[in-house]
């Protein structure tokens, strides 16, 4: 590989999740960037490259927003990449930081799914299985069916994940739901795809989130606690037309080897993860893909409560897309925004003790032939 | 359109010889430019896995159950599954393939598409074209 120069991330910034109609996109997503470039201690001209992720958010969104804070005439680039825009939007900041094009970089990202009037996610269009009916839920709910037809996994043993990420949420302030929720209101709430009930599945959310990143030499004189950049990578899926094995993302494992390996890090050395739980049976599925069990075994790693705050390897403390909610181009970064808090130690009652590496892993986009899209993954370090 | 006699026919890459539904103009698989020789796809497959969508899609009324089924040469077909009112259909069930309504276009019309209907476990899974 090239000579990358070391990248930190030194602010970041997030707005409150929540079906919140009334709120304008700009003001949604202005708000996080300032607090983001606050929180890194840099003026808005140092600022020299900037990144928006968003899926709807149309045409030039990302110099929309960025026009009403002072923020024009430098490079910006609207990155749409399905639910890993946001985490996209990071790694092209990563890039033109680790490249050494630019010494400050802005990622931001967001969305106002509100706009779209609710239901099911909207697949692309021009797709063969979209045009015929399939929906993002019933992509996932085969996925579970299989996976419990071939490893004993139990529908229970996937609701304690929304249990546990709904916990995690009474604690973060920015979380769309803020309640806990038991096994039985999880498993009894209204059917979506089957095996799949409501509370199994990510709502429909509005928001933004925002971070900066700068070489970590120059970084230093910003932020008092950089977190520095491990590994950046993305993954395309690999187009199949045949027989899949949809018990186990290979596109999530693929792009955790190559992750893993930027990092010089292994499975167990991640003390905290933040990983895409649009439904209860991908954090399974992506338990396995990151190496936190094996293959098969997500559902004991839940029973064993090892992904709990305080167990073995802590998933989703902020609560996950599952509770925090999920504005599909502000997802990925609104993980970065809740791992580099953790390593700085500064969550509070969700705080998980300690951790100095952390993970985030971001993976989307629903096209016939494909596992998904597209898969980011970061490591990060205090 | 609805019918027992629809045959879907898929594409052979004249290279690699993988087969592919829908064809491909060029091979996804070896990215041949070669045209692909026409296949006749099998009526009979196997249930891969399937959910019952409680929810409506525009155009489509729910509830309505989605399946993939592995087809003896090779392709995965996509299609709405009959049969899921009477239990649980056991994955890796034998079904067959025919064409009918699945739910409405984005003009409003009728489509008909690939459906899938279980045949009890012991059925042959091979099928004829």
């Amino acid at each position: 590989m090239a000579n990358l120069r070391e990248v930190s991330v030194i602010g970041i910034g997030m707005s409150r999740f929540a079906k919140q109609p009334e709120v304008g996109i700009f003001d949604l997503t202005q708000a996080p960037v300032l607090e983001a470039l606050e929180d890194a201690g840099v003026a808005r001209e140092r600022v020299q490259a900037a990144y928006c992720g968003s899926v709807f958010g149309g045409s030039g969104i990302g110099q929309k927003v960025l026009k009403g804070i002072g923020m024009s005439g430098i490079p910006i680039l609207n990155v749409e990449n399905a639910c890993s825009s946001g985490s996209s939007a990071f790694r092209e900041a990563w890039l033109a930081v680790a490249s050494g094009m630019v010494d400050v970089a802005l990622a931001f990202g967001t969305e106002k799914l509100t706009a779209l009037g609710g239901g099911a996610f909207p697949l692309s269009e021009e797709d063969i299985e979209a045009d015929q009916g399939v929906l993002m839920p019933a992509v996932y709910a085969m996925r579970a069916r299989r996976h419990m037809a071939e490893y004993g996994t139990t529908i229970e043993q996937l609701a304690k994940i929304a249990v546990k990420n709904h916990r995690n949420s009474v604690h973060n302030p920015r979380a769309q739901y803020r309640r806990e929720y038991t096994l039985e209101e999880v498993l009894n709430s209204r059917m979506i795809a089957d095996p799949l009930t409501l509370l199994h599945c990510c709502p429909n959310s509005d928001g933004a989130a925002a971070v900066v990143v700068a070489a970590t030499e120059v970084g230093e004189r910003f932020h008092g606690k950089p977190v520095k950049v491990r590994a950046s990578v993305l993954q395309s899926g690999l187009f199949k037309n045949d027989f899949r094995d949809m018990t186990k993302s290979d596109l999530s494992y693929r792009a955790a080897g190559a992750a893993y390996e930027m990092a010089g890090l292994g499975p167990q050395d991640v003390d905290v993860a933040e990983v895409h739980d649009a439904f209860t049976i991908g954090e399974l599925m992506y338990y396995e893909a990151l190496g936190f069990c094996l293959p098969g075994e997500g559902g004991r790693l839940i029973d064993a409560g090892a992904t709990d705050i305080g167990g073995r390897i802590p998933v989703n403390p902020s609560g996950g897309l599952l509770s925090k909610g999920h504005p599909v181009g502000a997802t990925g970064l609104a993980q970065i925004v809740e791992i580099v808090g953790q390593l700085r130690g500064t969550c509070g009652p969700r705080q998980v003790a300690g951790a100095r590496i952390g993970l985030t892993h971001c993976t989307g986009g629903g096209v016939a032939g494909f596992d998904h899209i597209a898969c980011t993954i970061h490591v990060f370090e205090r | 359109m609805e019918s027992e006699s629809a045959q879907l026919v898929g594409g052979s890459c004249t290279i690699c010889g993988k087969v592919f539904f829908p064809r491909f103009k060029v091979c996804p698989g070896c990215a041949s430019h070669e045209p692909m020789a026409e296949v006749r796809l099998s009526r009979r497959g196997r249930l891969y896995s399937y959910s019952v969508i409680h929810v409506n899609a525009p155009g489509f009324k729910a509830p309505y159950a989605v399946g993939y089924v592995d087809l003896p040469e090779g392709p995965r077909l996509f299609g709405h599954l009959d049969g899921w009112q009477d239990g649980p259909i056991p994955l890796d069930s034998p079904v067959e393939i025919y064409a009918g309504p699945i739910g409405k276009d984005r003009n409003g019309e009728e489509l008909i598409s690939v459906r899938f209907r279980p045949l009890p476990p012991n059925s042959a899974s091979k099928g004829g074209a």
